[in-house]
């Protein structure tokens, strides 16, 4: 009986609020599909005839917004974010961990404290600063030097989560390598990192991410033609051609990009789903 | 004393740097890129920033800047607008926070139930933390739209009179938005519960409680820690709201450093001052205000924690803990 209550109960509830959590996904995709006065006035719910060809014509063509090129954009910052903050987030993570050394707790303190720090505070007098120092006028590959900039010391959150990782692993690891004559860095490399492959994989996940969808740091820092995919669809998408005059938003072709680049996230989460978990589960709980 | 570790002592005590100097070095090698940032992209910009909030700086011309004393903090103080935007932040934190949390914690609580097909339940509402931030800025906008959002095709199905949302509702739209983006919390607090041991929820119920009482007098004391901690953040998070607001408007009305005046939150107003009026010092001002009353609140909330926060270990040995 009390199953059957679970069942009659639990079931309907989750459902429906799994529809109320999807249902923005599906409005995505209805929207993509919809004819541009269809997206901009109350006529119908669904698109009377779906307009697969967005899709073709933001892939295919340069005409609705340079959907390649600020792809690839986007993809250089997030391999630069990732492997510089992977990196230098491991070697500080390490360094706090395995060097009992006098002032490391204070030090320590401190990185928790910036890990408190609000976004904002330290993001704008950055901004400043760049500007002042001319970072922000640069021609293509080097405008994105800002990033190798703030990249380079690591991240206090994955140094965090570094720090407990490599705490957690035993003693003997480095004396038995120190004895054989092994570098300090050596040791580091080619003993602790190799040991940390699930706690790379999981950094890597989460920087890409959040990296990927950052909005406002390429906004500020970037001139619209070395701009981001996330920036372009929503400053530069405009109608294929000049067919259309209507005075509205080109919102279906934004729509259209937006799926485009939600997909890789999504598909790149069925792939490093058990990654994703622990990643959030670790760093939440031990904050 | 480890046989490793006294040949080693040995070895360094001929050469002429100790152990403890030689592994002090070494420290500060492997953390020179940190304090390198810290000094360079913390310190640096934060004093910088303290000392625009002085002056009248423009943001592009530094020497034709003058100090103008506290009178940037002034007029934040005296400004109709930094009042107004500072209320719909408090609005907008006062309703997301609680919601954000609720949420989380019921489906935590729904998902750690043993039922079939939860890995999948989770992912669905998991799924969409992952879409980037101007894509579910740009879907709200087309559900919350006054002409075409989804909303109002559906009153207009009941013949019911369109409603403005945005510019009427606009905070209930922010925090419907973060909702819909509360799958972080609720992993964390899904972690939470499946390392509560099951065994104290089973003695409870042979006790006699019942499932309220289980939830309130176990799980909910356990679980408090990571609660606290979420709530920190959540704090933090939502005072400093803005870049939301921004999207959703740049979304609706094509407005991004100025938004919509229903979604003009405070963080969203030095943004403006700064980007659209060049009023870099005022900017810096409202800003340093505005950590000024996060550290306050976050410390008041420290505060209270001792009332209902459950630590199971001792603080001072579970900080020291190695």
């Amino acid at each position: 009986m009390k199953r059957f209550l679970r069942m009659f109960i639990i079931y309907p509830m989750m459902i429906i609020l799994s529809m109320l959590f999807l249902f923005p996904f599906f409005w995505m995709m209805n929207i993509a599909l919809k004819r541009p006065e269809e997206a901009s006035f109350i006529i119908a719910f669904f698109p009377q005839v779906p307009q697969w060809f967005h899709f073709q014509q933001v892939l295919f063509t340069n005409d609705v917004i340079p959907f390649f090129t600020s792809l690839r954009n986007t993809l250089i910052i997030c391999v630069i974010v990732t492997i510089l903050v992977c990196l230098s987030s491991a070697m500080i993570g390490y360094g706090f961990a395995r060097f009992n050394v006098p002032g490391r707790n204070f030090l320590f303190s401190i990185i928790l404290a910036t890990m408190m720090l609000p976004q904002l505070m330290t993001f704008i007098p950055q901004y400043i600063m760049f500007s002042q120092l001319g970072l922000l006028s640069l021609s293509w590959p080097f405008c994105y030097l800002p990033w190798v900039i703030t990249s380079l010391p690591g991240w206090a959150i994955f140094i965090f989560y570094y720090r407990q990782f490599f705490a957690s692993l035993p003693k003997e690891l480095e004396e038995a390598a120190l004895i054989d004559g092994c570098g300090w860095f050596h040791t580091f490399w080619s003993i602790f990192m190799p040991l940390a492959g699930p706690a790379v994989t999981t950094t890597c996940i989460f920087l890409f991410q959040w990296t990927y969808t950052d909005y406002i740091t390429p906004l500020l820092y970037l001139t619209s033609e070395n701009q981001t995919l996330a920036v372009q669809m929503m400053t530069n998408t405009r109608y294929p051609g000049a067919n259309f005059t209507l005075p509205v938003p080109p919102v279906p072709y934004q729509m259209t990009v937006g799926i485009l680049f939600t997909l890789p996230l999504i598909v790149l989460f069925f792939f490093a789903q058990r990654y994703f978990m622990q990643g959030l589960a670790t760093t939440g709980l031990k904050g | 004393m480890d046989i490793s570790l006294y040949l080693k002592l040995k070895k360094s005590k001929r050469s002429s740097f100790s152990l403890g100097k030689q592994k002090m070095f070494v420290f500060y090698g492997f953390i020179s890129p940190w304090i390198v940032g810290f000094i360079g992209l913390l310190v640096i910009p934060m004093v910088f920033a303290i000392y625009i909030s002085f002056t009248n700086f423009n943001g592009f011309d530094l020497a034709g800047t003058s100090v103008i004393g506290i009178s940037n903090y002034v007029e934040a103080f005296r400004n109709p607008d930094a009042w107004r935007t500072m209320g719909l932040t408090i609005k907008y934190s006062v309703m997301a926070i609680p919601l954000g949390l609720i949420t989380a914690l019921g489906l935590s609580l729904l998902l750690n139930q043993k039922i079939k097909g939860r890995g999948l339940f989770r992912t669905f509402f998991y799924i969409p933390t992952l879409v980037p931030g101007i894509a579910s800025a740009l879907v709200f906008g087309c559900i919350f739209n006054v002409n075409s959002g989804f909303l109002n095709l559906f009153l207009n199905l009941f013949k019911l009179p369109a409603i403005d949302w945005l510019n009427n509702y606009g905070v209930f739209c922010l925090a419907i938005m973060s909702i819909w983006g509360c799958g972080t919390m609720m992993v964390i607090f899904l972690a939470g519960l499946q390392e509560i041991p099951e065994e104290l929820q089973e003695a409870a119920i042979i006790d006699g409680a019942n499932k309220w009482q289980t939830f309130w007098n176990v799980t909910w004391p356990l679980l408090s820690p990571i609660t606290y901690f979420q709530l920190i953040m959540g704090i933090i998070g939502a005072l400093q709201m803005y870049v939301q607001a921004s999207m959703l408007s740049q979304v609706a009305y094509g407005k991004f450093w100025e938004p919509l005046q229903s979604l003009f939150v405070y963080p969203s107003y030095a943004l403006s001052q700064m980007m659209a009026y060049q009023r870099f010092g005022y900017g810096a001002a409202l800003i340093w205000i505005l950590f000024i009353i996060i550290l306050l609140v976050t410390l008041i909330v420290q505060k209270t924690s001792k009332y209902w926060v459950y630590y199971a270990v001792d603080q001072e040995g579970g900080a020291k803990k190695e």
